[in-house]
């Protein structure tokens, strides 16, 4: 099987897995079983695309031609098979996730659930491959429809409002910002391809603020990437079941948000046109002003936070204004960094999320103040949850440190070395708000509920969910362990 | 001087125009359905004669063939007279259907005031079909 | 010779319908009168299928009492005229396919067989305005179907639906009335009637104040009867209290035939750069175009009647698509082209739903409906899909027009443009998104419902089927259309100016 068809099958097989959901409604461990097996399927399919790939084969793929320019199709590249082999991991993880969560806490409509899950897989997955603007945006606007339903599942009168800001937002910044951005690029450029070296290379006379206003259109108009004023969507959508928030801040939506940014800066801009443009207009590059505002003030209001899942999110957005700096650098190691980041904090969100609905399904706790003790009760979701916490902070030892190493280098390179004290401000800030919930966790005496009508529940421990934590913290620290080789692969 | 007569002498677009305008006007002003219909016929009169008056060229004599004429005689032109019968047939079709959806306006609401009307409509219920 | 033999099929295209219409009067028998409609609507769609195929895109035309071309009464069938005729006898075929149930909930036994009867003289009407290619004789079909259309929308039950005929009757009149003087004009001009035949000779002819005068008496008789800004009140009140199979046709229809009007006087006027004096022509048209689309997009969210709302966002559509005529470069025109035919079968899709609605539960509010798709799943779906293919999202027909369109716009570098398109598109997306979010997401309302019918026939659904095929199609082979589209604007450019 040639390449071009192995990576069409990885993206239908999510979708498969999408229609069988519904047709297995009553069945729902065959349902599950299935859905994991698809997912198991997809990702040893990942591995050998990505062996395929490295051996140097070549795959492109159109399915809907206008004309020339105007298209849709995939193609496959180094990053987005990085990016699909984690995305097609998490989701097994996420699925034994969700079938401990959705059943311990007796959700309703679960096949409605993961059948959406599934579909959202199948558009982060076109948006992975997609060879060209008009793709990512056709996936883009098809992944926040499929995750509406998973972030209206509990839908009632207070949350309403909610659900509606997490549309509205990501629609309409797409509409206004980014829609406008992918035609200005094709009517000034002629083409909407991902090209190696980029695009704006290859015009000759260039206006520098037709250049600059695409660039920010892009960074504004990408509302899943999370730069501060569009970031409203993020919390919003806590509102959805823990898994989906999990799906959201680790795999699928916020990484595939600043990866088509990553793909648009090296692919479309180039990272050395974007250099010199930048060093025209100005001695100090102030478009990194953007990510580094957002890291500080989400800092701040994590701080501030005690709703642990709207702490995580703000932390997130934090997190993801890392990898935009990363890539705003315009040097290699930032765009090592950024991509180390999207896995690293894929993996520790991820289980940070599963912590956080694992003390919620069993402990039925939200809020930070009341989590003192649990790490006693609860000793591998806590430990779980420690582990990732020191990744997000940076601590050695975890994949946080590499992706963090890497951003200061990559500051060194670009000589902005104001964008240091961002750093060193936002890990104080990080473990400011982390570590004393490890501390609280571990270190105080659990604190008894009124309603004790739970305890039953307590005692009652949920396998699929600690598998998945186990897994994904290992993740975490493997991250450290095999660096080497992975940040080798992304150099050549 | 010359202008003036110019435009004097070209009376009949002049009435066609005015008789356009005030159709229009009464079509717009006008509440009572009838006289709504009755400007409506107005403007269709004043196009009628438009065309009427763009068929007549001047020494032309009515378009009727004859064989022992001498061949450079200037005849009107036919087709606008032609067309206009036509249109006439139009217009009485539609002030036909306009007079019975009055009526049967008159049926159901008692009035053809456009205004009484309008304050009676906003009280109905129209979002849902009437049943036998 | 292939097609050109086959030139007699020309005007049976208008004749079969009008024939039947009469016929019909004297039938009484609801079935029988539906079967012949939906016979004749499939015959006429059969023919110009097969001259689609067949033509090549030749042009072939037809000469009542075979006086050559200026003279006398000429259908001609091109490019331009081959691709709003399919699109019109397809509407019409889908439309009297699904109309059956419709007529007995929405018209009541008693008219039954004259609500076929017109409504193929509205047919024929609507496909005689593009056939012929004779101006006056374009006024008297413009008429026929304004009559045809008043008298079947009187015929609804709702109780103001004898106001909204009347209303758009003298509306019709109105317009008609224009278009006729601004051909008076021309006939004085350039004594001719012959579309050809006028290109021709306005080729020759310098821009002078008449000849404005000409366009803008045409134009705006054509505006107002298609609801255009400062006019547009009129007509989402017909499409609200028609009978929703009236609804539909017009839906899919009436922008078509505006556009399709416009594209022809715009054309034969605008010829081998004489249009650089109409700057301020195509200026105000923007103007007007883009006030309707906000207007009509503003409008269409505050509504709570599913068909108003549904009639407000063709007024905001119509705005869209003007602003692609109005732009007048190939993408703008492609755009235009684009969106009339994926609007055509998306709307006329949505208001068949409605009518399904209609059909089950005799209402049409939103906020009564909520949360039926329990109980006919089928409309729910399908509701479903045409929304989100309303709101231009990438995956849809209409994306396609929407993308041309703002890249017309952003070639063109007007600010104002870019802006107002821009958003435009986001209250198109917000207007399509209260459908279904008051359908889905909002409190669940359908105790209260009245089912009247539990399901809809097949036929129903069957048509409704067969549109959204038509609109994934659209979908997935966007180059087919593309291919037209590029054919229609090259050749008309090129041949004719």
């Amino acid at each position: 099987m040639t390449l071009s068809y192995l990576l069409i099958l990885i993206i239908l097989i999510p979708f498969f897995s999408f229609l069988t959901s519904f047709r297995l409604k009553r069945y729902p461990n065959v349902r599950e079983g299935v859905n994991i097996a698809f997912a198991f399927i997809n990702f040893i399919l990942s591995i050998v695309a990505y062996n395929k790939f490295s051996g140097g084969e070549l795959a492109s793929f159109r399915f809907i031609t206008l004309n020339q320019p105007i298209y849709l199709g995939f193609y496959a590249e180094k990053i987005s098979m990085i990016f699909a082999l984690m995305v097609n991991f998490l989701w097994i993880i996420s699925i034994f996730y969700s079938m401990g969560y959705m059943r311990g806490n007796k959700e309703k409509h679960q096949s409605r659930f993961f059948a959406f899950f599934s579909l959202s897989i199948c558009f982060t997955l076109g948006i992975a491959f997609s060879s060209n603007l008009l793709t990512t945006f056709l996936f883009y606007e098809a992944l926040t429809l499929a995750t509406f339903p998973l972030v209206a599942h509990n839908i009632n009168d207070e949350n309403r409002s909610n659900v509606k800001v997490y549309l509205g937002v990501l629609i309409i910044t797409s509409l206004i910002l980014f829609l406008p951005a992918i035609i200005g690029t094709l009517v000034y450029l002629g083409s909407i391809d991902y090209t190696l070296g980029g695009l704006f290379i290859q015009q000759e006379s260039t206006n520098i603020y037709v250049v600059l206003s695409l660039l920010l259109l892009f960074i504004f108009g990408i509302a899943k990437a999370g730069v501060m004023p569009v970031h409203k969507w993020l919390p919003a959508a806590m509102v959805a079941p823990t898994p989906v928030s999990a799906l959201l801040h680790a795999v699928a939506v916020v990484k595939s948000g600043v990866f088509i940014l990553i793909k648009i800066v090296v692919y479309i801009f180039g990272i050395d046109y974007l250099n010199v443009i930048l060093q025209k207009l100005f001695a100090i590059n102030w478009i990194l002003v953007i990510p580094c505002i957002t890291i500080i003030l989400a800092s701040l209001i994590a701080l501030s936070q005690d709703n642990l899942k709207k702490m995580l999110a703000y932390s997130t957005v934090s997190q993801l204004s890392y990898i935009v700096l990363g890539v705003l650098l315009l040097t290699n190691a930032g765009i090592i960094s950024s991509i180390t980041n999207i896995l690293a904090h894929a993996v520790a969100k991820i289980t940070l999320f599963f912590a956080a609905g694992a003390i919620y399904v069993i402990a039925h706790k939200t809020k930070i103040s009341e989590l003192s003790g649990i790490g006693r009760k609860m000793p591998i979701t806590m430990t779980a949850f420690s582990i990732a916490a020191l990744s997000m902070i940076g601590f050695p030892l975890t994949g946080g440190f590499i992706a963090k190493w890497f951003l200061l280098k990559g500051i060194w390179e670009s000589s902005q070395h104001w964008v240091l004290f961002v750093i060193i401000i936002s890990t104080v800030l990080n473990a400011l708000y982390f570590l004393p919930i490890i501390f609280k966790a571990f270190f105080e005496k659990y604190h008894e509920d009124e309603d004790d009508n739970h305890e039953g529940d307590t005692t009652k421990k949920s396998l699929h969910m600690d598998i998945a934590m186990i897994a994904s913290a290992t993740c975490v620290i493997l991250l450290y362990i095999y660096s080497d080789s992975f940040i080798k692969i992304l150099i050549k | 001087m010359h202008y003036f007569m110019n435009i004097l002498s070209n009376y009949p677009y002049i009435f066609a125009v005015a008789m356009i305008i005030i159709g229009i006007y009464i079509l717009m002003i006008e509440k009572n359905l009838i006289k709504k219909v009755i400007g409506m016929n107005l403007m269709q009169g004043g196009i009628i004669l438009f065309f009427v008056a763009i068929s007549k060229i001047r020494g032309g004599i009515p378009p009727i063939y004859d064989i022992e004429k001498n061949q450079e005689v200037i005849y009107s032109n036919p087709l606008p007279h032609v067309l206009m019968l036509t249109a006439i047939v139009v217009g009485v079709a539609v002030t036909a259907v306009a007079c019975a959806l009055i009526y049967i306006i008159y049926k159901n609401y008692g009035t053809i005031n456009e205004a009484e009307l309008s304050i009676i409509n906003e009280k109905e219920d129209n979002d849902h079909i009437l049943t036998d | 010779m292939g097609i050109l033999q086959y030139s007699f099929l020309v005007p049976l295209i208008v004749i079969i319908p009008i024939i039947v219409a009469v016929v019909l009067v004297f039938v009484k028998n609801t079935y029988v009168s539906w079967f012949a409609t939906f016979l004749t609507t499939l015959v006429v769609m059969a023919i110009t299928s097969f001259i689609l195929i067949k033509g090549q895109f030749v042009t072939v035309s037809y000469n009542f009492g075979n006086f050559i071309p200026p003279f006398g009464i000429e259908y001609e069938i091109d490019i331009l005229t081959i691709f709003f005729l399919f699109l019109i006898s397809a509407v019409g075929f889908l439309t009297a396919l699904w109309s059956k149930g419709n007529i007995l909930s929405e018209v009541g036994d008693k008219n039954a067989n004259f609500f076929s009867s017109i409504f193929l003289l509205y047919y024929a009407g609507s496909l005689g305005i593009v056939i012929t290619n004779d101006l006056f004789n374009l006024f008297v079909f413009l008429e026929i179907s304004s009559i045809a259309s008043c008298i079947l929308v009187a015929m609804g039950r709702r109780k103001n639906a004898v106001l909204a005929a009347f209303d758009s009757l003298i509306i019709g009149s109105i317009s008609a009335s224009f278009y006729l003087f601004g051909v008076g004009i021309l006939y004085l001009l350039f004594c001719t009637l012959n579309a050809n035949d006028l290109v021709l000779q306005i080729s020759k002819y310098p821009m002078t104040p008449t000849l404005v005068l000409a366009i803008v008496m045409l134009s705006v008789g054509i505006l107002v009867k298609f609801a255009i800004f400062p006019v547009l009140w009129w007509m989402p009140q017909t499409y609200q209290s028609s009978p929703s199979a009236l609804s539909a046709f017009l839906a899919g229809t009436s922008v078509n035939i505006a556009l399709y009007i416009f594209i022809k006087i715009i054309f034969m006027v605008v010829a081998r750069g004489v249009h650089i004096s109409l700057d301020h022509y195509f200026e105000l048209l923007l103007i007007v175009a883009v006030l309707s689309m906000f207007v009509g997009g503003i409008l269409a969210l505050k509504q709570d009647n599913l068909k108003l709302l549904l009639a407000f966002s063709s007024v905001s559509q119509m705005g869209a698509i003007m602003v692609g005529v109005a732009l007048f470069n190939f993408y703008g025109m492609s755009s235009a082209l684009f969106l009339a035919i994926a609007h055509a079968f998306i709307k006329t899709g949505l208001f068949l739903c409605v009518g399904n609605l209609i059909y089950m539960f005799g209402t049409e509010k939103l906020s009564e409906l909520r949360g039926f798709g329990r109980k006919a799943p089928f409309t729910y779906f399908a509701i479903i899909f045409l929304c989100l293919s309303l709101a231009a999202l990438p995956g849809t027909s209409l994306f396609w027009g929407k993308f041309y369109l703002l890249m017309s716009t952003i070639q063109s570098d007007n600010w104002f443009l870019i802006v107002s398109v821009v958003l435009a598109s986001v209250l198109s997306f917000m207007y399509s998104w209260k459908i279904i979010s008051q359908l889905w997401i909002a409190k669940d309302n359908s105790v209260h419902l009245i089912v009247m019918h539990k399901k809809t026939p097949l036929y129903m659904n069957l048509a409704i089927t067969i549109v959204i095929i038509i609109n994934i199609y659209l979908t997935i082979f966007p180059n087919i259309t593309y291919y037209f589209v590029e054919q229609i604007i090259n050749l008309n450019i090129v041949s004719k100016g």
